[in-house]
């Protein structure tokens, strides 16, 4: 039914007296509200008043770790409990509370980020006055595990930003901390190598989900996801190139189209966060081609000379295409 | 519609666990078609100053043992390791006296056991992670199998002796 049929037939509705004015208003502005709520959790953009809060938030988590910290011994069991899972607790519930009032909607998502690491701690303390002992990689799968399972579920009832970040760090722990609970049960050498492509994979899926969150308009997260995933992705591939004599040829080969492959798909997401590593990425990499296989041929000097210009050169097509697609956008 | 429209998030969740899946089959999946067949028995002492020796195929007593440089005044604890459970259960001398035992660091089905290689982790996730050296892993064969010892800390007191010859 398109909008002029629609329209028709509310017309029908009303001269056949079976619907009234004010049953159309509330059946519109209840329309208009959840569109307008969905948009303002995750389009929002923080302003300074928030800033502050987040900074705040922080500083009641370093303050809560230092208190552990220095006061470890003198605590008992019940206090320990008391500053950890208490604290994480009690700002769970005040975060759900006053998230019911639109204008503390900001101070709730800071008592959410609160409750996240200190409900973490508090399970670690106890699995451990129950005697749990388990390496750190099984320890972290089961925490990140928890804590993943709670903050989609408080996503899944309350819709909150906050929990769908939390989620998704958690999500980043769980993977990190469960690949390496499987790295351990092999013997190889290449260990290393298969943390590097952890990170890549997981460097990937940030800017899937990123470019997922933009185009489902869910832009809150975006920043982060792109940013982070540019960051893991490029990283992780310049690492698995290596050094000389121990360089891989294929992630040496295969990088720089992956850098300016990153560089031109800023363009067409005009996404500034790609634009900005995928040049910063770029560079290190010539830098770092420049002093593996030409130093000693060309000579340092003349190799530094020839790296500045490229470098230049690099600066020079990333500002004009900054200029001329992420003028009026950033992301 | 909808489901197009999703794909990425499908794609984004599906990478990290198809990289999962993927290194949880190439590491279990070789255990189910290789099967180590000999237990062995091991002492949780340090092999400088080692109170037990393999023999003709028996287990002795080592007459250069000296217990006045053992760590901590700590006992010798003797275990046999069942390759099958992944499990080990303490020994005494006296029965560990009675096992037909082949010292050689490689067993007659072709497997040996090693030390973790030890590899860094990626940091801030973990300063130190990956196979540790202080972890035994059962290898050959195409397989490489952490092995669940009954130790403080094996980089320092685990001591092979023997596999054992049924």
């Amino acid at each position: 039914m398109d909008k002029t049929q629609l329209i028709e037939q509310i017309k029908q509705f009303a001269s056949n007296k079976q619907i009234t004015k004010e049953e159309l208003n509330a059946a519109y502005d209840s329309g208009a509200v959840k569109t307008t709520e969905k948009e303002s959790i995750m389009t929002h953009h923080l302003n300074i008043a928030e800033v502050l809060y987040y900074i705040g938030g922080l500083i009641v988590i370093i303050g809560i770790i230092v208190l552990i910290v220095q006061h470890w011994e003198e605590l008992n069991l019940f206090s320990r409990l008391l500053v950890t899972l208490g604290v994480g607790i009690t700002s769970y519930i005040t975060s759900i509370i006053i998230g019911r009032y639109e204008k503390l909607d900001s101070i709730s998502q800071v008592f959410g980020l609160i409750s996240a690491p200190t409900t973490a701690i508090g399970i670690k303390f106890l699995m451990d006055e129950f005697g749990v002992e388990l390496q750190t990689s099984t320890l972290l799968s089961i925490i990140s595990g928890i804590m993943l399972t709670f903050q989609l579920v408080s996503y899944f009832f309350y819709k909150k930003f906050i929990f769908l970040f939390l989620s998704i760090l958690f999500a980043t722990l769980f993977f990190f901390s469960f690949t390496n609970f499987l790295f351990e049960q092999t013997n190889i050498e290449s260990t290393l190598a298969l943390h590097k492509y952890s990170v890549l994979i997981a460097g990937l899926s940030y800017l899937i989900l990123g470019y997922y969150f933009t185009k489902a308009k869910l832009e809150g997260l975006v920043g982060f996801l792109n940013g982070f995933g540019v960051v893991g992705f490029l990283g992780a591939a310049l690492a698995l190139g290596n050094w000389k004599p121990e360089q891989n040829i294929f992630w040496e080969i295969i990088f720089p189209g992956l850098a300016l492959g990153v560089v031109f798909l800023s363009v067409y997401l005009r996404a500034s966060a790609y634009l900005l590593f995928g040049t910063l990425f770029l560079m290190v990499y010539i830098l770092k081609i420049t002093y593996e296989y030409f130093s000693d041929s060309l000579g340092w000097p003349l190799s530094l000379v020839i790296a500045g210009l490229l470098l230049i050169l690099t600066g020079f097509v990333a500002f004009k295409l900054h200029n001329k697609y992420m003028s009026s956008k950033q992301i | 519609m909808k489901f197009g429209k999703n794909i990425p998030l499908i794609l984004g969740i599906s990478l990290p666990v198809l990289m999962v899946i993927f290194v949880a089959l190439s590491i279990y999946l070789p255990g189910f078609f290789v099967k180590p067949k000999y237990d062995f028995l091991y002492s949780d002492f340090d092999s400088y100053n080692n109170k037990y020796l393999v023999k003709t195929n028996s287990l002795e007593l080592n007459p250069n043992f000296r217990q006045e440089w053992v760590l901590f005044s700590r006992e010798s604890k003797l275990y046999i390791h069942d390759i099958e459970l992944n499990k080990s259960r303490q020994i005494s001398f006296e029965d560990a006296k009675k096992l037909n035992l082949d010292s050689s660091s490689t067993s007659p089905d072709g497997f040996q056991i090693e030390s973790g290689q030890g590899s860094e982790g990626i940091f801030p996730f973990y300063f130190y992670s990956g196979a540790d050296y202080s972890n035994k892993y059962l290898t050959g064969n195409h397989l490489s199998k952490k092995l669940n010892l009954t130790l403080t800390n094996s980089y320092f007191n685990f001591m092979f002796l023997g596999w054992i010859i049924k």
